[in-house]
Protein backbone atom coordinates (compact mmCIF):
# COMPACT_ATOMS: atom_id res chain seq x y z
CA UNK A 1 0.00 0.00 0.00
CA UNK A 2 1.88 3.24 -1.00
CA UNK A 3 2.51 5.46 1.99
CA UNK A 4 -0.57 8.26 0.60
CA UNK A 5 -3.13 5.61 0.91
CA UNK A 6 -2.26 4.65 4.66
CA UNK A 7 -1.53 8.12 5.32
CA UNK A 8 -5.23 8.83 4.49
CA UNK A 9 -6.28 5.54 6.21
CA UNK A 10 -4.84 6.69 9.16
CA UNK A 11 -6.41 10.37 8.69
CA UNK A 12 -10.06 8.46 8.64
CA UNK A 13 -9.46 6.33 11.47
CA UNK A 14 -8.48 9.45 13.86
CA UNK A 15 -11.48 11.28 12.74
CA UNK A 16 -13.57 8.33 13.57
CA UNK A 17 -11.75 7.96 16.61
CA UNK A 18 -12.06 11.52 17.84
CA UNK A 19 -15.55 11.51 17.42
CA UNK A 20 -16.27 8.50 19.39
CA UNK A 21 -14.08 9.71 21.92
CA UNK A 22 -15.09 13.08 22.24
CA UNK A 23 -18.74 12.13 22.50
CA UNK A 24 -19.12 14.43 18.87
CA UNK A 25 -22.78 12.75 18.04
CA UNK A 26 -23.62 14.92 15.30
CA UNK A 27 -20.11 14.95 13.63
CA UNK A 28 -19.06 12.48 10.71
CA UNK A 29 -15.71 12.09 9.68
CA UNK A 30 -16.57 13.79 6.16
CA UNK A 31 -17.20 16.93 8.17
CA UNK A 32 -14.07 17.39 10.07
CA UNK A 33 -11.35 18.98 7.43
CA UNK A 34 -8.07 17.56 7.62
CA UNK A 35 -6.14 20.76 7.66
CA UNK A 36 -8.33 22.66 10.15
CA UNK A 37 -7.60 23.40 13.47
CA UNK A 38 -8.77 21.16 16.63
CA UNK A 39 -8.88 23.84 18.82
CA UNK A 40 -10.86 27.43 18.27
CA UNK A 41 -12.31 27.74 15.46
CA UNK A 42 -11.86 24.49 13.24
CA UNK A 43 -13.23 21.80 15.32
CA UNK A 44 -14.03 23.50 18.59
CA UNK A 45 -12.04 21.20 21.13
CA UNK A 46 -11.43 22.45 24.37
CA UNK A 47 -8.57 21.72 26.78
CA UNK A 48 -10.53 18.47 28.28
CA UNK A 49 -10.80 17.49 24.95
CA UNK A 50 -7.00 17.64 24.43
CA UNK A 51 -6.34 15.39 27.19
CA UNK A 52 -8.63 13.57 25.70
CA UNK A 53 -7.03 12.98 22.83
CA UNK A 54 -3.78 12.27 24.47
CA UNK A 55 -5.32 9.24 26.25
CA UNK A 56 -6.23 8.35 23.05
CA UNK A 57 -2.53 8.80 21.58
CA UNK A 58 -1.34 6.52 23.96
CA UNK A 59 -4.43 3.64 24.54
CA UNK A 60 -4.72 3.12 20.77
CA UNK A 61 -1.06 3.91 19.19
CA UNK A 62 0.98 3.45 22.31
CA UNK A 63 2.48 6.77 22.29
CA UNK A 64 3.11 9.07 25.40
CA UNK A 65 3.61 13.03 24.72
CA UNK A 66 5.59 14.00 27.46
CA UNK A 67 7.35 17.13 25.92
CA UNK A 68 3.98 19.89 25.91
CA UNK A 69 5.24 22.01 22.92
CA UNK A 70 5.64 18.98 20.54
CA UNK A 71 2.11 17.97 21.63
CA UNK A 72 0.73 21.18 20.92
CA UNK A 73 2.16 20.96 17.49
CA UNK A 74 1.06 17.40 16.78
CA UNK A 75 -2.99 18.19 18.26
CA UNK A 76 -2.86 21.45 15.42
CA UNK A 77 -5.03 19.37 13.00
CA UNK A 78 -6.29 15.76 12.38
CA UNK A 79 -3.40 15.90 9.97
CA UNK A 80 -0.38 16.87 11.96
CA UNK A 81 -1.56 14.65 14.52
CA UNK A 82 -1.67 11.44 11.93
CA UNK A 83 1.37 12.82 11.05
CA UNK A 84 2.99 12.85 14.51
CA UNK A 85 1.65 9.19 14.47
CA UNK A 86 3.38 7.87 11.74
CA UNK A 87 6.66 9.55 12.49
CA UNK A 88 6.89 7.92 15.89
CA UNK A 89 5.68 4.76 14.65
CA UNK A 90 8.55 4.63 12.25
CA UNK B 1 -44.92 40.30 46.36
CA UNK B 2 -46.37 37.02 47.59
CA UNK B 3 -43.28 34.16 46.65
CA UNK B 4 -44.78 32.07 43.59
CA UNK B 5 -43.54 28.77 41.83
CA UNK B 6 -44.46 29.96 38.45
CA UNK B 7 -43.56 26.76 36.76
CA UNK B 8 -42.32 23.48 36.97
CA UNK B 9 -41.18 20.32 34.85
CA UNK B 10 -40.94 16.37 35.27
CA UNK B 11 -39.35 13.82 33.69
CA UNK B 12 -40.03 10.62 35.08
CA UNK B 13 -40.58 6.91 34.06
CA UNK B 14 -40.30 8.06 30.50
CA UNK B 15 -42.97 10.85 30.58
CA UNK B 16 -42.42 14.67 30.65
CA UNK B 17 -44.58 16.73 32.58
CA UNK B 18 -44.81 21.07 32.07
CA UNK B 19 -47.19 22.72 34.86
CA UNK B 20 -48.54 19.42 35.25
CA UNK B 21 -49.49 18.97 31.18
CA UNK B 22 -48.04 16.04 29.77
CA UNK B 23 -45.81 16.86 27.10
CA UNK B 24 -44.00 13.54 25.95
CA UNK B 25 -43.78 10.21 26.33
CA UNK B 26 -41.72 6.92 25.31
CA UNK B 27 -40.87 3.75 26.47
CA UNK B 28 -37.40 3.87 25.89
CA UNK B 29 -34.09 3.96 27.30
CA UNK B 30 -33.01 7.66 28.75
CA UNK B 31 -29.93 8.38 26.98
CA UNK B 32 -32.26 8.03 23.77
CA UNK B 33 -34.85 9.47 25.58
CA UNK B 34 -33.10 12.54 26.40
CA UNK B 35 -31.68 13.22 22.83
CA UNK B 36 -35.38 12.73 21.62
CA UNK B 37 -36.62 15.73 23.90
CA UNK B 38 -33.30 17.62 23.40
CA UNK B 39 -34.47 17.91 19.38
CA UNK B 40 -38.12 17.65 19.52
CA UNK B 41 -38.10 20.57 22.23
CA UNK B 42 -35.20 22.55 20.68
CA UNK B 43 -33.06 22.93 23.50
CA UNK B 44 -29.98 21.57 21.94
CA UNK B 45 -26.30 22.64 23.43
CA UNK B 46 -23.37 22.55 21.44
CA UNK B 47 -21.88 20.31 24.24
CA UNK B 48 -24.72 18.31 24.87
CA UNK B 49 -22.96 14.79 23.93
CA UNK B 50 -20.32 15.85 26.29
CA UNK B 51 -22.08 16.27 29.04
CA UNK B 52 -22.54 13.49 31.72
CA UNK B 53 -26.11 11.67 32.27
CA UNK B 54 -26.88 13.85 35.25
CA UNK B 55 -25.97 17.40 33.55
CA UNK B 56 -28.11 16.09 30.72
CA UNK B 57 -31.34 15.33 32.40
CA UNK B 58 -31.20 18.54 34.73
CA UNK B 59 -30.12 20.78 31.61
CA UNK B 60 -32.92 19.46 29.39
CA UNK B 61 -35.47 19.84 31.87
CA UNK B 62 -34.41 23.28 32.99
CA UNK B 63 -34.07 24.55 29.49
CA UNK B 64 -37.90 23.42 28.59
CA UNK B 65 -38.73 25.31 32.28
CA UNK B 66 -37.35 28.57 31.63
CA UNK B 67 -38.13 28.85 27.86
CA UNK B 68 -41.82 27.82 28.91
CA UNK B 69 -41.20 30.72 31.53
CA UNK B 70 -39.71 33.28 29.08
CA UNK B 71 -38.68 35.74 31.49
CA UNK B 72 -35.73 34.39 33.54
CA UNK B 73 -33.68 36.08 30.64
CA UNK B 74 -34.72 39.18 32.16
CA UNK B 75 -33.17 39.37 35.17
CA UNK B 76 -29.75 40.32 36.11
CA UNK B 77 -27.47 37.45 35.56
CA UNK B 78 -26.96 37.78 39.80
CA UNK B 79 -30.65 37.53 40.32
CA UNK B 80 -30.90 34.75 39.12
CA UNK B 81 -29.43 31.54 41.73
CA UNK B 82 -30.10 27.81 41.57
CA UNK B 83 -30.17 25.07 44.21
CA UNK B 84 -30.61 21.17 43.53
CA UNK B 85 -31.16 18.23 45.32
CA UNK B 86 -30.57 14.27 44.62
CA UNK B 87 -29.66 11.35 46.59
CA UNK B 88 -27.26 9.55 44.35
CA UNK B 89 -24.54 12.81 44.05
CA UNK B 90 -22.70 12.25 40.60
CA UNK B 91 -22.55 8.12 41.58
CA UNK B 92 -23.78 7.45 37.79
CA UNK B 93 -20.97 9.16 36.46
CA UNK B 94 -18.54 7.88 39.10
CA UNK B 95 -19.04 4.63 38.10
CA UNK B 96 -18.28 5.28 34.59
CA UNK B 97 -15.28 6.97 35.65
CA UNK B 98 -14.40 3.80 37.77
CA UNK B 99 -14.30 1.36 34.77
CA UNK B 100 -12.23 4.07 32.83
CA UNK B 101 -9.48 3.44 35.69
CA UNK B 102 -8.76 -0.41 34.78
CA UNK B 103 -6.95 1.17 31.64
CA UNK B 104 -6.33 5.29 31.19
CA UNK B 105 -8.29 7.64 33.24
CA UNK B 106 -10.93 9.22 30.84
CA UNK B 107 -10.22 13.45 31.46
CA UNK B 108 -13.71 14.27 30.56
CA UNK B 109 -15.38 12.09 32.60
CA UNK B 110 -13.62 13.12 35.60
CA UNK B 111 -14.76 15.99 35.09
CA UNK B 112 -18.22 15.36 35.92
CA UNK B 113 -17.47 13.21 38.88
CA UNK B 114 -19.25 16.30 41.17
CA UNK B 115 -23.24 16.93 41.04
CA UNK B 116 -23.34 20.50 40.89
CA UNK B 117 -21.35 20.64 36.97
CA UNK B 118 -25.33 20.36 36.08
CA UNK B 119 -25.77 23.57 37.39
CA UNK B 120 -22.71 25.01 36.20
CA UNK B 121 -24.34 23.61 32.58
CA UNK B 122 -27.21 25.52 33.16
CA UNK B 123 -25.27 28.76 34.47
CA UNK B 124 -22.67 28.86 31.76
CA UNK B 125 -26.04 28.40 28.99
CA UNK B 126 -28.18 31.07 30.53
CA UNK B 127 -25.84 33.23 32.18
CA UNK B 128 -27.08 33.17 35.99
CA UNK B 129 -24.41 34.13 38.26
CA UNK B 130 -26.80 33.78 41.68
CA UNK B 131 -26.01 31.48 44.41
CA UNK B 132 -25.50 27.89 43.82
CA UNK B 133 -26.38 25.09 45.89
CA UNK B 134 -26.42 21.33 44.77
CA UNK B 135 -27.93 19.19 48.33
CA UNK B 136 -27.40 15.39 48.71
CA UNK B 137 -30.29 13.70 50.23
CA UNK B 138 -31.70 10.15 50.80
CA UNK B 139 -35.66 11.54 49.38
CA UNK B 140 -37.06 15.18 47.36
CA UNK B 141 -38.27 16.79 50.13
CA UNK B 142 -39.56 20.18 50.38
CA UNK B 143 -37.98 21.51 53.66
CA UNK B 144 -34.69 20.94 52.09
CA UNK B 145 -35.52 23.72 49.45
CA UNK B 146 -38.00 25.76 51.34
CA UNK B 147 -35.69 27.30 53.85
CA UNK B 148 -32.92 28.78 51.63
CA UNK B 149 -35.17 29.90 48.98
CA UNK B 150 -37.37 32.08 51.51
CA UNK B 151 -34.28 33.53 53.10
CA UNK B 152 -32.80 34.22 49.74
CA UNK B 153 -35.69 36.11 48.76
CA UNK B 154 -36.58 37.35 51.52
CA UNK B 155 -32.86 38.84 51.72
CA UNK B 156 -32.92 40.22 48.50
CA UNK B 157 -29.73 37.86 47.86
CA UNK B 158 -31.94 36.37 44.85
CA UNK B 159 -35.22 37.25 42.43
CA UNK B 160 -35.47 34.16 40.95
CA UNK B 161 -34.77 31.05 41.43
CA UNK B 162 -34.33 27.62 39.48
CA UNK B 163 -34.29 24.52 42.17
CA UNK B 164 -35.53 20.57 42.40
CA UNK B 165 -34.55 17.12 42.16
CA UNK B 166 -32.42 15.61 39.64
CA UNK B 167 -31.58 12.10 40.38
CA UNK B 168 -30.12 9.47 38.02
CA UNK B 169 -28.46 6.25 38.46
CA UNK B 170 -28.68 3.47 35.70
CA UNK B 171 -32.02 3.66 34.23
CA UNK B 172 -33.67 4.79 37.27
CA UNK B 173 -34.29 8.48 37.11
CA UNK B 174 -36.34 11.58 38.23
CA UNK B 175 -35.40 15.74 37.39
CA UNK B 176 -38.32 17.85 39.15
CA UNK B 177 -37.60 21.24 38.55
CA UNK B 178 -39.50 24.45 39.83
CA UNK B 179 -38.98 28.29 39.60
CA UNK B 180 -39.46 30.10 42.99
CA UNK B 181 -40.20 34.13 41.99
CA UNK B 182 -42.18 37.05 43.17
CA UNK B 183 -44.27 38.39 40.09
CA UNK B 184 -46.41 41.03 40.54
CA UNK B 185 -49.53 39.62 39.37
CA UNK B 186 -49.94 36.23 40.28
CA UNK B 187 -50.77 33.89 37.14
CA UNK B 188 -52.85 30.96 36.09
CA UNK B 189 -50.61 27.64 37.15
CA UNK B 190 -48.71 29.62 39.42
CA UNK B 191 -49.44 28.46 43.16
CA UNK B 192 -48.35 29.54 46.83
CA UNK B 193 -44.50 29.00 47.38
CA UNK B 194 -44.98 26.72 50.70
CA UNK B 195 -44.02 23.43 51.76
CA UNK B 196 -46.87 21.42 50.89
CA UNK B 197 -47.01 22.92 47.39
CA UNK B 198 -43.47 21.60 46.73
CA UNK B 199 -44.19 18.65 48.09
CA UNK B 200 -47.10 17.94 45.82
CA UNK B 201 -44.49 18.42 42.68
CA UNK B 202 -42.55 15.57 44.14
CA UNK B 203 -45.66 13.05 44.28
Amino acid sequence: MSNFIVMEQLIFNLKEQIIERLNLSETKPEDIDSEAPLFGDGLGLDSIDALEIIVLLQQVYGIKITNAEEGKKAMKSVKTLAEYITEKQA
Amino acid sequence: MEKLITGHCQLKNGKLFLNGKSLFEADILVDELLQKIVIEFEVKHPRFGKMDRLSKLGYTCAEILLKALGNFKLYQPFEVSLIFANASSSLDTDFRFQKTLESIASPALFVYTLPNLVLAEICIKNGFKGENLFLVSDLPDANLFFEPINQMLAQNITKACLAGWVEILGESYNCTLFAVEMPEHKSENQTEFNITNINKLFE
